[in-house]
């Protein structure tokens, strides 16, 4: 094989518009001695021609309007928790702890947690909520509204933490 | 109006947007549908598939890539859930059995299409149709949409390397078998 050989890599390469201009003049001068180089170079010069007007079938016209017709009217709600239905959420839960409340007798679950300075935050917090201040006036009960708020506190942050990223992959 | 402000129009209910996004899209698709896919009668299918995947998932689309490449990839994704179903080797022949032009009208280039390499052209189409599907793919991607090695790695999910190297070895078996047939500087003008 000549010294002024060009490879077919390199041929490729020169055409794809990928070498240095130093690259370049090696490879030109390398060609000018070499007729089977130049030869495969006109042949690699036609075939990249040819694959830029290569002709490929396309859909038929009325693609676009089968496509629109079998896109889905309304986009489905992949949200597991719809804005709209927060206060429907909100009176259940106010209304499920409300019965508990009345009927269930929390003292002794509180009895150690009274003491907590975490308590008396979440109380001072509370005593400026208008919807705890109606536990107010059921005596003892209002601590339940401490609890209440702890609970709801941490619903938000189960929330947050672990199922808003599952939303997202849901999404996704 | 550029991609973004389309996408933003299809996603605040605007179908109407969505054909505009069919027609600057379609020719993309149909070059990486109709490269993976032999069977006339399915390919417009896959096809309004890939524009239904993408129509649900573009309010994941996040601009990290462009919207061409996410669509090209979305078709490729199709195809290749297409060929496993029916169990079609993708780096095989698939055209095997020595189908001819006249097979697929819709791939002919018609004589009113011909130009003075019309030899070149009907040959080329015939050689590129044997080639492994891939091949042929890549071919498409890099010589008709002129996308880069990256943006066909993306598509194609392989390494950019793996892309050169197939793009390199694909256009010599072409040359290869072209010059077998004919000379080729005989049809350069």
């Amino acid at each position: 094989m000549s010294l002024s050989y060009v490879s077919d890599e390199e041929i490729q390469e020169y055409l794809d518009g990928n070498m240095s201009s130093r690259e370049i003049r090696d490879f030109r001068q390398r060609l000018e001695n070499c007729e089977s180089s130049q030869k495969r170079l006109r042949e690699y010069t036609l075939l990249y021609k040819a694959l830029k007007e290569e002709r490929i079938a396309g859909c038929t016209a009325d693609f676009e309007n089968a496509v629109m017709e079998k896109l889905p009217a309304e986009e489905e709600q992949d949200e597991i928790f719809n804005l709209s239905n927060l206060p429907i959420i909100l009176i259940g839960l106010l209304v499920t702890l409300g019965i508990t409340a009345y009927f269930v007798d929390f003292s002794p679950i509180f009895a150690k947690y009274l003491a907590s300075p975490l308590f008396h935050y979440e109380i001072n917090w509370a005593v400026f909520n208008p919807l705890v201040e109606a536990y107010k006036t059921a005596g003892d009960k209002y601590y339940i509204a401490g609890f209440v708020i702890l609970v709801l506190m941490l619903i938000k942050f189960v929330d947050y933490m672990f199922l808003e990223t599952e939303y997202e992959k849901i999404g996704h | 109006m550029d991609d973004k402000q389309l996408i933003n129009s299809i996603l605040s209910g605007n179908q109407e947007a969505y054909r505009i996004f069919i027609k600057k899209y379609v020719r993309l698709v149909n070059h990486v549908v109709f490269k993976m896919i032999a069977n006339e009668t399915d390919r417009e299918d896959v096809c309004q598939d890939v524009f239904i995947k993408a129509y649900q998932n573009l309010k994941n689309f996040k601009f990290e890539s462009k919207i061409s490449t996410w669509i090209a990839r979305i078709a490729y994704n199709t195809c290749i859930n297409y060929l496993e179903k029916r169990q079609i080797p993708l780096y095989e022949d698939v055209r095997s059995e020595q189908e001819t032009l006249e097979d697929h009208p819709g791939n002919i280039i018609t004589p009113d299409d011909f130009t003075v390499d019309r030899n070149l052209a009907y040959k080329l189409c015939q050689e590129i149709d044997e080639l492994p599907v891939n091949y042929g793919l890549i071919l498409s991607l890099y010589h008709l949409q002129e996308m880069s090695y990256l943006e066909i790695a993306k598509i194609l999910g392989m390494p950019e390397g793996t892309v050169k190297s197939y793009l390199f070895r694909a256009r010599k078996m072409l040359k290869d078998r072209l010059t077998r047939s004919f000379c080729l500087e005989d049809l350069c003008h």
